[in-house]
């Protein structure tokens, strides 16, 4: 499959680059609007710095053409902060590309970030595929949880000092707190398995 | 529930493995891409590669290997030693390293913390602590442990925290090598003055060691000489300590990655 990466700022993405690779896919990286072409997934990775991501978007001519991709249906993985992207305001209280309703507040625990391997529970909106991975353990490094105001897009829960979604679902649309790239086998299934559903 | 994190120590010097006791006299242990990745396979729930001498030869030689590493390597791999500027940190991370680790470096220039981190975010940056006990206070020591810094450790984790270090590596030198167990004392002490996680090193010599840290609420450790040694595997390690109820994360030996979009997950 054509899977499109969207970089966040100068950031590694190295991992997630050679996890799809490893999958078998071929990537293509997005700097530009002008990179731009018809793609199996656009994926938002887990790694840059949060602040002014929508101005930084709209600099490089991406924000209009990702916008009217996902308004025509097209397929998006969001890692990390390349889901809380998505949501009404972004960490800090930068401004988000509000692709989905919600928040993203600080998560409440003693020792931040949340750094390590955690597992999951699935809840009323995990489909079947998903559901076969509950309660493995996967990769997580964040400060920050979404908050989404339709219960109905989580599709996974986690505890951390606190319960947060750790996986998001709406329409078209997949996001992960955790990092499949660097979840080991585990992860690298996940993710072959998340490229073939339409969620 | 957050597993606990068993990190398994690169000392890589001229691209090869080593071990040294106290940061001397050091062996060869191996070829770190196929030790690092034997490491992964055994459980390894991330990896740590210090170059501990990075001269400018070796720079070329360690970016080569990292590459190298990060084609099959499915787990958070963190690259020190020797980092100086904000290019050398641009160089690891662009060559797959997933955090990068910094130590004389942010003593001498603490901004460099806050640079990275504002560049490439907080969890990118691990600043690298190597402290002992000085006249009943840590102190700080920088250049592989042989230069007082003149910085007390809790005074200096704060200061690091605050300008954005998202973990800290933190190297008891007194028991560095030794094998007698982790410096719990300054563990405590470190844990007590920061927010941040912190991996501890320096001392683990048997699994009754880790599991003494972990009782004592510390959650990451990192293994050295225990495992160049091959005196026990990540893999014994990890399942001694989950048969003893910590919470480990086991890698399932019936799960086949999809590799090549060809294989199926079996639970």
């Amino acid at each position: 499959m054509k899977v499109a990466v969207v970089p966040l700022h100068a950031g590694n993405l190295g991992s997630l680059t050679a996890s799809l690779r490893r999958l078998g896919h071929t990537v293509n990286i997005w700097e530009t609007g002008s990179d731009v072409s018809g793609t199996d997934w656009v994926v938002f990775p887990g790694v840059g710095a949060m602040r002014e991501v929508t101005a930084d978007l709209d600099r490089r001519n991406l924000l209009e053409p990702l916008t009217r991709m996902r308004q025509d249906g097209q397929r998006f993985l969001g890692i990390c902060l390349g889901m809380q992207l998505w949501f009404d305001e972004a960490e800090e209280g930068g401004r988000g590309l509000g692709w989905v309703s919600g928040s993203v507040p600080r998560l409440t625990a003693p020792v931040l970030p949340h750094i390590g391997w955690n597992d999951w529970q699935a809840t009323g909106s995990t489909p079947a595929w998903l559901k076969r991975y509950e309660g493995e353990c996967f990769y997580f490094v964040h400060s920050y949880r979404v908050a989404p105001r339709d219960a109905r897009h989580i599709a996974g829960l986690t505890t951390y000092g606190e319960v947060f979604p750790s996986i998001v679902i709406d329409r078209g649309f997949i996001g992960t707190q955790f990092h499949p790239e660097l979840s080991g086998e585990v992860g690298q299934a996940l993710l072959h398995d998340l490229l073939q559903h339409v969620s | 529930m957050l597993r606990a994190r068993i990190i398994p120590c690169l000392d890589v010097r001229h691209g090869r493995t080593v071990k040294g006791v106290q940061f001397q006299n050091v062996e060869d242990a191996g070829d770190p891409v196929s030790l690092g990745l034997r490491y992964a396979e055994d459980g390894a729930d991330e990896l740590v590669w210090l170059d501990i001498v990075a001269t400018v030869e070796d720079t070329a030689v360690q970016v080569e290997q990292i590459g190298r590493l990060r084609a099959g390597l499915k787990i958070p791999l963190t690259v020190g030693g020797g980092v100086r500027t904000l290019s050398d940190m641009e160089a690891l991370l662009y060559h797959g390293a997933d955090k990068v680790s910094i130590n004389s470096a942010a003593l001498a220039n603490p901004a460099l913390i806050e640079e990275g981190a504002k560049r490439w975010g907080s969890q990118c940056v691990v600043v690298a602590v190597d402290a002992r006990l000085v006249s009943g206070e840590y102190q700080v020591f920088s250049h592989g442990g042989r230069q007082a810094a003149g910085r007390e450790l809790g005074a200096w984790l704060r200061e690091a925290e605050s300008r954005g270090a998202g973990e800290f590596l933190l190297t008891s030198i007194d028991h560095d090598g030794r094998q007698a167990g982790y410096d719990l004392s300054m563990l405590d002490y470190a844990r007590s003055v920061t927010q941040r996680p912190i991996i501890a090193s320096g001392g683990a010599g048997t699994i009754e060691h880790l599991a003494q840290a972990f009782d004592r609420g510390h959650t990451t450790v990192l293994l050295a000489s225990l495992l160049h040694r091959g005196q026990l595997t990540v893999g014994t390690i990890k399942a001694t300590l989950a048969q003893r109820g910590y919470p480990i994360r086991l890698v399932d030996r019936r799960v086949r990655a999809a590799e090549g979009g060809q294989g199926e997950y079996r639970s």
